[in-house]
């Protein structure tokens, strides 16, 4: 499937500020591991500032920008053109240190009492990518999809205890149940084509989890949000990390007595 | 006639005495300070401790103390009686140092890159990788030169046969070496003669051998590099020392809001413009640096330094991720490290430490909880401690909880009991104080260290912690060649 992603970032202000800092990490997954394409990526930012790059620890293509002067918005759009792969298997990297990030605790990620609880059924004997499955069935069923419940600091205590959230907050409990289980698994960032939620077609980012299946299956990519559950030729991945704090699409800084205002657009679309 | 030194009791049965030995003989090295000393009266005394005391307060020297009541600032509290070390003793830490600095550097790079000592099991994987102070956005950055470690302030103390051993590599931003520089300035004004009758080996080109270092490992193809220190302000314990170094070495002190990066290089805000800066002192901790990389709320740092510094666009010393060599659990592994990497005995030894990560280290120190010294991996300035001879029970059944709670960010050591020095009271009484010794290595091109170092002692009677945080005072360190 070969499909095109706009995606505009507009932060808004009540007032000028100045010296913004910004890295934003939207270049779709490109790396020789990976079993999609990324054909083309253009990033087109408001006030036209340098752009510099680089590639963080977890191998995501970072791109990184600032402009001093006073301005009142910072807009992006990013386009990209991606072929899309059947999904599994992604990548088969089984670093230690790798593997070890993707089994402990993180800043969203956390083994609290409650997920103890809610993985005590679970077998740690079955087959990783089996366990994996019935991780993701059991949350997709017992969770309820809900925006505005949950923001982007919500760990996934905060969640186990609400029962309710979206995509990320779904994906945080993933982790922290297959990580508890010493599943490695990790988060990723990406975009789902044909809307990303239950509730219908609101496009936005999208966020899933890959779970580790050993060095002769590599890592395989499961979405609890979605009861399909298995990551198909409709999903796009940006990259992957220990959880949400790793991968944010943008972060940024800026100085300025202001109030912010964030809108976001995704779109996605089918050109073959 | 009643000499000076008559009165003191060095107990050389319990403690190593640096000036008696033994027998209540001096040791030959201090000789001339005693006959010099034997010449004083009480009054002479009296004017010379006016004198120094005229000195640090004209000079503005003091330090803040946390966890009382709002910003006390006091007068860092100094012994005139010098500590002198001889040129074969003071030869044997130069060397151990140096031997210290390079394996750790050699270690830093390697945990930053190919992490061969991890895979070839020497150190278990998850105590470096596990750690919060190994970054893992630096590994693949290799810093100009490969150096991580610009500058460091090692606590070195003496055992009770007087060997000399490491306490502690602080390998972040250790403080301190102000206190060195002017502690001999007042001495020289307080004691001339006695510096004509020692060879006292001078430390005042600390701050230009610390710019040599700074300007050489400058980003590549930088000729005549800007470089500044950068201080978190005012409110920070060691404000003092960050303006002092600034001033003597000729360079702008700037806090976070002093610089700004564009198109990644980084300028300090100056009458002129926009200057470019080349080389960061910085003495704001890696998670304080950027707000934009590590943590978001800190107003302290500077917004997208970072990626510059990634960029080999500007040099940070000491560079970011060198916690991971002073964490104290690392701190067992050293003289692993010297083997691994340099295949040589190591010159200095540890304090025997104990990782209650190992069950059998575990056991261990539950049952000797009385007799132990408990420290926090990761906490400095004595903080977060447990001396086991002079804590109550309830002290060690709550460290006992944290340990097994947490096994990972604590590490037990023996009781030892520093080597004494004879310290001065009331202008008129000597008594022992332990002491320790942090000398300051400089490691650019070269490494370099000031011969001799900040000499701390535990002004406390009886007291083993010798950080000024907690009481302690200092004197100063003289080299001398016979």
């Amino acid at each position: 499937m070969i499909l095109k992603v706009e995606h505009r970032t507009l932060f808004a202000y009540s007032s000028p500020i100045y010296e913004t800092a910004t890295e934003v990490r939207l270049h779709p997954d490109s790396s020789q591991s990976s079993s999609q394409r990324c054909s083309s990526f253009t990033l087109d930012i408001e006030h036209t500032p340098n752009i510099f790059e680089y590639t963080d620890f977890y191998g995501n293509k970072v791109h990184h920008f600032n402009i001093l002067q006073s301005h009142d918005r910072v807009s992006i759009l990013a386009t990209s053109i991606v072929e899309t792969g059947k999904g599994t298997p992604l990548s088969s990297d089984n670093e230690a240190i790798l593997l070890m990030d993707f089994s402990a605790e993180s800043r969203f990620v956390h083994f609290d009492p409650a997920i103890r609880e809610f993985t005590a059924d679970f077998s740690p004997q079955m087959p990783p990518l089996q366990l994996g499955e019935a991780i993701c069935r059991k949350i997709n069923d017992s969770f309820i999809y809900e925006p505005g419940v949950t923001d982007v600091h919500s760990t996934s205590a905060v969640v186990m205890a609400l029962g309710r959230g979206v995509c990320q907050d779904f994906a945080h409990i993933m982790l922290a149940a297959c990580r508890s289980l010493h599943i490695p698994a990790r988060y990723v960032s990406g975009y789902l084509f044909g809307g990303s939620t239950p509730l219908g077609h609101d496009e936005a980012s999208h966020a899933w989890c890959e779970i580790y299946g050993g060095p002769e299956t590599g890592w395989v990519g499961m979405d609890p949000t979605h009861s399909t559950l298995f990551v198909d030729e409709r999903y796009i991945k940006i990259g992957s990390g220990r959880d949400y704090a790793d991968v944010p699409p943008v972060r940024g800084t800026w100085k300025g007595n202001a109030e912010e205002t964030l809108s976001v657009s995704v779109r996605v679309s089918s050109i073959s | 006639m009643k000499r000076f030194f008559d009165g003191y009791h060095p107990e050389a049965s319990r403690f190593f005495d640096e000036v008696m030995t033994g027998e209540g003989s001096p040791r030959p090295h201090y000789d001339k300070l005693l006959s010099r000393f034997g010449q004083f009266s009480v009054d002479d005394i009296k004017a010379r401790r006016e004198m120094v005391n005229i000195y640090f307060r004209n000079q503005g020297i003091t330090f803040t103390v946390y966890g009382l009541e709002e910003g006390i600032e006091r007068l860092f509290p100094f012994d005139l009686i010098p500590r002198v070390l001889p040129s074969e003793e003071w030869a044997l830490i130069e060397k151990g140092l140096t031997q210290r600095i390079t394996a750790l550097n050699l270690f830093l790079h390697d945990i930053y890159h190919t992490q061969n000592i991890l895979r070839d099991r020497v150190i278990p994987p998850e105590l470096v990788l596990g750690s919060s102070h190994f970054r893992r956005e630096f590994v693949g950055v290799t810093p100009p030169r490969g150096i991580y470690i610009h500058i460091t302030g090692s606590d070195i103390i003496r055992d009770g046969e007087g060997n000399y051993l490491v306490l502690e590599d602080n390998l972040r931003t250790p403080s301190g070496v102000s206190y060195m520089l002017q502690n001999r300035q007042a001495m020289k004004r307080a004691f001339p003669v006695l510096f004509e009758k020692y060879k006292v080996r001078p430390v005042e080109n600390y701050p230009q051998e610390l710019l040599r270092t700074l300007q050489e490992v400058a980003p590549q193809g930088r000729s005549n590099p800007n470089v500044v220190v950068l201080t978190p302000g005012i409110y920070n314990s060691a404000y003092f020392e960050h303006s002092f170094l600034a001033r003597q070495m000729g360079v702008e002190l700037t806090e976070g809001r002093d610089l700004v990066v564009n198109d990644n290089m980084v300028y300090a805000r100056t009458t002129r413009g926009l200057e470019r800066v080349d080389v960061i002192y910085r003495r704001i901790d890696d998670d304080y640096i950027d707000p934009l990389m590590f943590r978001p709320d800190s107003k302290l740092g500077v917004a997208g330094l970072i990626n510059a510094y990634r960029k080999g666009n500007v040099t940070l010393a000491n560079a970011i991720g060198t916690g991971i060599a002073d964490d104290k659990v690392i701190y067992s592994f050293v003289p692993k490290i010297i083997r691994y990497y340099l295949g040589e005995d190591p010159i200095l030894q540890n304090v025997p430490t104990w990782l209650p990560g190992n069950p059998s280290d575990l056991k261990y120190i539950l049952e000797h909880l009385d007799t132990l010294v408990v420290k926090a991996a990761n906490e400095s300035g004595g903080y977060g401690m447990l001396i086991g001879p002079e804590s109550t029970t309830e002290e060690q059944e709550r460290f006992a909880e944290l340990i097994v709670k947490n096994p990972r960010n604590y590490i037990a050591q023996p009781t030892i009991s520093l080597s004494r020095h004879p310290s001065l009271f009331n202008d008129s009484e000597l008594y022992g104080c332990h002491i320790d010794l942090r000398p300051y290595v400089l490691n650019g091109k070269t490494t370099t260290i000031v011969p001799g170092g900040l000499t701390r002692v535990a002004l406390k009677r009886g007291s083993l912690v010798v950080n000024s945080s907690q009481g302690g005072g200092s004197k100063d360190t003289w080299v001398v060649d016979e």
